[in-house]
């Protein structure tokens, strides 16, 4: 390896600390998440066509059950449902390929000198470049229907919020998958209660009194609040809402981080 | 030049020191009340690694030896940095390559070439180093244009052949290579030792484990013998691999001849009784039609251990084998207990007429040794229509006019 001028001089013990990642983890996870998406759309015919189908679909029939089969009486709903369910999916889909990260892809591990974060990064990333692409479609559709309300300026901020909270529990749950195997299967049923649970396609202020406090105690609730406010301007976000995102958001990332770093040695073991 | 021409030492490149693993594995019972519940979470320990010391140097080939669960493969991972040791050091000055198992990362829906690619990069290589490389991965894995094939058309020889070219095509300041040149073939895996000779000659420090001596002999210089995880010898090649031979040797003991002619090998850990030829319904028998079911039977009389692997084989007079029949779960063998009765049942025998015998044998997990071998236990005789052939499968002939 004299060509890449690594000189490494590395002491193993039962205390040592997990090394940190390295370029070559870096062009690791760049090359992964291409060849990720590569696999995901290899034999397809109609290849990357297929990530907008799906939130397409669900966008159409759902805007067509809330505003003709069961009017929901919100204004301008089929972007105030877009915005959910960009937000939703993400949030999904990135909790759910991360918590099965470490177990689905262990045989990579057996490769020396792979850092252990490369697999949940590589997971956290694929969501969130597919999210990239949803956020990309939302913004030219509310540009053509309702307008982009000046608040929009927030954004990038609530994304990296919300990108640090899938993150953070992300981390959090492919340690627990690895031990044991049944959190995946709870994550999958979670997310798909989840969906219902989060003001997705209903406003959270339509909710009686006491559902709202339960509905509060998710900060997906929060946060699709808050992406609502920015993007449609229906209210501006309140600082009690940035307060939790903020907080909520740092605070499950630090976690998932920690518990993650403390964790690797032993999780290496068990899979 | 100068007769002050010195040789000194090559520097050491990897050392490991008093180095111990254990693993907290679940306990083996299975759970099947809520008192059993909390021993779900409790887990015993297993030292896989104990009080293991050695160092290689600059352009060595270190080699270790051992049956399967001796812990090589273990101290491999472990000067690897894949797991973190109990106790003792491991202190290397180079990066690790190497080929810890197959397969990992490679997705069948790619080609080839896009799986070295991966393969690669995952190695350490920068990405447009890795594309530069795949020519001499190509070329040295003798893919050539199949290397432009999906990966889920390749078989497990031309997987590895791939996996490896492209794991060395770093040049690697350390190599670790754990057993797997056993599923390529002759040709390429001394390909493979050839290259590994050629790494560590402009430099690379090689470990490689291996459970023949005679592969290891082939390839290393020095090597070490684990058993349990302890140091059983260590030092020059032909002294390790020797003593290895020797205790394999020992363990099984020569072989005898039983009173009923048949011939029994193995190590005594266990012994095998009552062994029959049977109808579907358990009669034993000693004659038979083509075509029709039979059944093996034995009892374990006696075992010291655990697990074992169970197979029965059926041969020809002359030697040729032609049936070889493993009980499920090979490696790791199956519980074995005394009294237990196992019992093998062929749903049609559609052997050729003639005289056939029948082999019965119980191996130590992961094929190290013979516990007890039955050669020729039983005989029997197979009635058909008289054809001169091996086989006789179902079969109808027609014939047509135009």
């Amino acid at each position: 390896m004299a060509e890449l001028g690594t000189f490494e001089f590395v002491t193993l013990t039962a205390h040592s600390r997990p090394l940190l990642p390295s370029r070559t983890d870096l062009h690791i996870v760049r090359h992964l998440v291409a060849l990720e998406f590569r696999v995901r759309y290899s034999r397809s015919v109609i290849g990357w066509a297929w990530s907008f189908l799906q939130p397409i679909s669900r966008l159409v029939i759902l805007s067509f059950i809330f505003t003709r089969a069961i009017p929901l009486d919100i204004d301008n709903y089929a972007a105030f449902l877009f915005v959910g369910l960009v937000s939703w999916q993400w949030f999904s889909s990135g909790v759910s390929v991360s918590t099965n990260s470490l177990v689905g892809q262990s045989g990579l591990l057996s490769r020396p000198g792979l850092h252990l974060a490369v697999l949940p990064t590589v997971a956290v990333l694929s969501a969130a470049l597919d999210a990239f692409v949803a956020l990309l479609i939302l913004l030219v559709f509310l540009m053509f229907t309702s307008g982009i309300s000046a608040l929009v300026v927030f954004l990038p901020a609530l994304i990296v919020l919300q990108f640090l909270m899938i993150v953070g529990i992300g981390a959090l749950l492919c340690v627990a998958n690895v031990y044991f195997r049944d959190v995946r299967l709870l994550v999958d049923l979670v997310l798909v209660l989840g969906f219902y649970l989060t003001p997705v396609f209903y406003k959270y202020q339509l909710l009686p009194d006491e559902v709202q406090q339960v509905v509060a105690l998710n900060p997906m609730t929060w946060m699709i609040g808050a992406q609502r406010a920015v993007l449609i301007g229906d209210d501006v976000p309140s600082v009690t809402t940035l307060v939790v995102l903020v907080v909520s958001c740092f605070a499950v990332f630090a976690a998932g981080v920690v518990v993650f770093h403390r964790t690797s040695h032993s999780v290496i073991d068990e899979l | 030049m100068s007769s002050e021409h010195r040789v000194t030492p090559a520097e050491v490149i990897v050392e490991v020191r008093n180095l111990t693993k254990t693993f907290r594995v679940p306990h083996a019972k299975r759970v099947r009340s809520f008192a059993h519940l909390r021993d779900m979470f409790s887990r015993e320990r297993f030292t896989a690694v104990d009080d293991v010391s050695f160092e290689v140097r600059r352009g060595e080939v270190f080699g270790l030896i051992g049956a399967n669960g001796s812990g090589k493969s273990t101290v491999l991972r472990l000067v690897a940095g894949l797991t973190r040791p109990s106790s003792g050091v491991v202190l290397r000055s180079a990066g690790v390559n190497g080929l810890l198992s197959l397969g990992e990362g490679l997705q069948n829906e790619l080609s080839g070439r896009d799986n070295a690619y991966t393969v690669a990069v995952l190695a350490g290589l920068p990405p447009w180093a890795a594309r530069d490389k795949l020519e001499w991965i190509a070329e040295f894995s003798e893919l050539g244009d199949v290397m432009d094939q999906p990966l889920r058309t390749y078989s497990d020889g031309m997987r590895l052949r791939l996996a490896f070219a492209a794991s060395v095509a770093v040049d690697p300041e350390i190599l670790v290579v754990d057993e797997l040149l056993a599923v390529g073939d002759i040709r390429f895996r001394q390909r493979c030792i050839d290259h590994m000779k050629g790494l560590a000659k402009s430099g690379s420090t090689i470990l490689v484990t291996s459970h023949s001596p005679a592969e290891l002999e082939d390839v290393c210089d020095r090597a070490i013998w684990l058993r349990n995880g302890r140091t059983m010898s260590i030092g020059d090649v032909g002294t390790v691999s020797q003593h290895y031979a020797n205790a394999m040797r020992d363990a099984v003991g020569p072989a005898s001849v039983e009173s009923d002619g048949s011939m029994r090998i193995g190590s005594g850990e266990a012994e095998l009784a009552d062994i029959f030829v049977t109808t579907p319904s358990g009669i034993p028998i000693e004659e038979l039609r083509a075509g029709e079911p039979v059944a093996v039977e034995f009892t374990v009389a006696r075992c010291d251990v655990g697990r074992a692997i169970v197979g029965v084989s059926l041969s020809l007079e002359d030697g040729t084998t032609v049936l070889d029949l493993v009980q499920d779960d090979e490696e790791r063998g199956v519980p074995i207990a005394p009294g237990v009765r196992f019992r093998i049942e062929l749903e049609r025998l559609d052997l050729g007429s003639g005289d056939y015998f029948v082999d019965v044998g119980l191996y130590a997990p992961g094929w190290t040794h013979p516990l007890d071998y039955r050669w020729h236990a039983r005989g029997f005789t197979v009635r058909g229509p008289g054809q001169p052939g091996k086989l006789t499968p179902p079969h109808s002939w027609s014939c047509e006019t135009r």
